[in-house]
């Protein structure tokens, strides 16, 4: 049958399940690879990750030629796809050849891996000193509200949280949006959010003051002596530091605040603190955090130097973990050793503070000594990471290793058994 | 071709309109509620704007940089300027804030006679030698004696482009203290209009006196 006489659904079946498809495939993924790279000179990891490795489609610029090509998303998609229709399904089955089934069955549970963690981590990072404990983490990038009330000790029991998502229609100039919520007796208007408040130097220069006004034109409104002038977003995304004015407001309209909320640091929170009907509410503007089911104290962080430099050489952090306030097991955390623990993996990330100062005294010239500087104490830094898929390549990478292991097996035997055959021929021959 | 022109013309539209797609003005419930850690860090509650930014007090806040292990007193007339990582304190004064003056410690902070000759560049004028020294009037500073300098010239500030005729400049040094096989230099430094800056000798001699070691903070 010749390739036109061949109905629709047949011609569209071979093509995707076909070589031709496969090539295509990966040769615009070696293509997206190189780009995404790249780009991450220009854009940043996180801005270049979203735009080739989490897309479905992205526009580029080929010279001054703006291009429409498919993200790795779809591409990944797309490859599974034909391999699951090229490589299983009409491949022909035979037990004779096994092996390569196998091995792209683990291909398959590779790229299948890729998707669950892709839509299903949840990952931030946990800051520690010695003898602090910690039972949450904190997104590096994403940002968000969150409103909470405060018992007569000042605890919070929950928080409502308006996620990243609801907040990125506000990164638009002119956009606005008010929050409520059933629990709440008040709701409040955000407005005028800036992405980024800071230069370089993390310096808070988006915030100037109301006796410079003159010098900031573009400054939005002052407020209690600050206005909010945004700043160019730095590529190192986790660096920015977002802004926005808001508006709290009685149902019944009565305007209760009206200020700005400053991104904060998530170890010490200092949230717009509000008196309503008796009660005490506070709203926060921090980076997104989530809960652990444990909790963890560090006892101890070990930094090594290289010889007479203030680089790391290795850094590791002696942990306990906390159950219900009860300390309980003891783990070593280093690089390459991470703690697993319920479905969450503590890797050793990094450390802090950069720059760490040394503990400074002068030396006067009576002998005494003046201390200027305890010096500052470094803090461990511990990415936690909740993928449901987190061992699942290195169990793909075994299934293909078995295929292919099964496959060259085969080919040896198959091998051996001709020669066996080709020498008894000779044999006979003479 | 695998991609016809009418999808790319329809995928660029989606893209353009995307683009033109007013600015939200909406109302949204809030969906989502997180349960608090048992260990999640205290809040400080009650914070007036400008505390909340700076996690320092108004107090701390009125008399400059606070994590610094140095103390002084503000004179009458002088304006807070938020410090950075070069001044420890800084100030404005003056009606257009014309006046500066500063208060930094430099590690490796070179010697009397470089950073003589720096300041007197940036008034226009010409270097001078160990001889000149000297002849420098001694004053109380610190941990000892500082070295006070008076400059009148045109004044050109690191990074500016044009000199501004007709200022002063007061300055106390105290060089090559010893910090644990470093050398740390002080120093106060005050610019501005050649009268205003005269009009500040009290405040500025006065601010001097005043700069002592404060308790580190543990």
């Amino acid at each position: 049958m010749s390739g036109a006489s061949k109905p629709l659904w047949l011609r569209i079946y071979n093509f995707l399940s076909g070589y031709t498809l496969a090539v295509i495939l990966l040769s615009i993924l070696l293509v997206l690879t190189y780009l995404g790279t790249m780009a991450q000179v220009e854009m940043g990891l996180y801005d270049a990750s979203e735009k080739y490795f989490e897309s479905f489609f992205l526009v580029d610029n080929i010279g001054p030629i703006p291009v429409v090509l498919p993200g790795v998303y779809l591409v990944s998609v797309l490859l599974f796809l034909n391999l699951l229709l090229g490589a299983i399904i009409r491949a022909r089955k035979s037990w004779k050849r096994p092996g390569m089934l196998i091995a792209h069955g683990g291909i398959l549970y590779i790229l299948f891996a890729g998707f669950v963690a892709f839509h299903y981590t949840e990952e931030g990072s946990m800051i520690l000193y010695e003898n602090d404990q910690a039972d949450e983490i904190y997104n590096l990038t994403d940002w968000s509200i969150e409103v909470a009330r405060h018992d007569q000790d000042g605890k919070r029991e929950a928080a409502l949280v308006i996620e990243e998502k609801d907040l990125k229609p506000l990164w638009k100039k002119g956009a606005r949006r008010t929050f409520f919520h059933s629990s709440m007796p008040f709701e409040f208007e955000i407005y005028s959010y800036a992405r980024n408040i800071t230069n370089s130097k993390g310096q808070l220069t988006g915030l100037p003051l109301e006796k410079d006004r003159e010098k900031y034109t573009d400054a939005g409104e002052f407020i209690d002596g600050l206005a909010i002038v945004p700043q160019p977003e730095s590529k190192t995304r986790e660096a920015n530091v977002p802004a926005a004015y808001i508006k709290v407001k009685e149902s019944s309209g009565k305007l209760l605040a009206h200020s700005i909320l400053v991104g904060a640091n998530p170890f010490a929170p200092r949230p717009l603190t509000l008196e309503v009907g008796g009660e005490t509410w506070s709203i926060d503007l921090t980076r997104s955090r989530y809960s652990l089911p444990f909790g963890i104290e560090l006892i101890k962080f070990t930094k090594k130097d290289h010889p007479g430099t203030a680089r790391a050489r290795e850094y590791s952090s002696d942990v306990y973990r906390v159950d219900d306030g009860e300390v309980t097991d003891k783990y070593h955390i280093s690089m390459n050793k991470p703690m697993r623990y319920a479905g969450y993996t503590l890797y050793q990330a990094s450390w802090g503070p950069e720059g760490a100062k040394k503990r400074e005294v002068i030396l006067l010239p009576d002998g005494s000594e003046v201390k200027i500087s305890e010096g500052d104490r470094l803090y461990t830094s511990l990415a936690v990471s909740r993928n449901p898929a987190d061992q699942w390549p290195k169990y793909g990478t075994y299934v293909i290793s078995f295929g292919m292991v099964i496959h060259f097996m085969q080919k040896l035997f198959a091998y051996l058994r001709r020669s066996s055959r080709s020498r008894h021929k000779l044999e006979v021959k003479q | 071709m695998f991609v016809s022109s009418t999808r790319v013309f329809i995928v660029l539209l989606l893209v353009v309109l995307a683009a033109c797609k007013p600015a939200v003005n909406d109302r949204k419930e809030i969906k989502v509620v997180r349960t608090m850690g048992k260990l999640a860090p205290d809040v400080e509650l009650g914070l007036p704007l400008m505390e909340r930014v700076s996690g320092k007090s108004q107090e701390e806040l009125n008399a400059g940089a606070s994590d610094v292990p140095f103390a002084w007193d503000v004179p009458d007339g002088w304006q807070v300027v938020p410090g950075n990582a070069m001044r420890m304190a800084n100030f404005s004064f003056g009606d257009s804030a014309q006046g500066q003056c500063y208060f930094t410690m430099l590690r490796g902070g070179g010697g009397l006679l470089l950073n003589l000759n720096r300041w007197r560049e940036q008034m226009g004028l010409e270097p001078v030698d160990d001889a000149a020294i000297a002849q420098l009037p001694e004053r109380r500073f610190l941990f000892g004696n500082g070295r006070f300098i008076e400059l009148d010239g045109d004044f050109k500030s690191m990074g500016a482009v044009e000199a501004l005729p007709g200022y002063k400049m007061l300055g106390l040094i105290m060089p090559e203290m010893d910090m644990g096989g470093t050398k740390v230099a002080f120093f106060v430094k005050m610019t501005g209009p050649k009268a205003l800056v005269e009009s500040q000798l009290n405040n500025f001699n006065t601010f001097c006196a005043s700069i002592r070691i404060k308790r580190v903070r543990q």
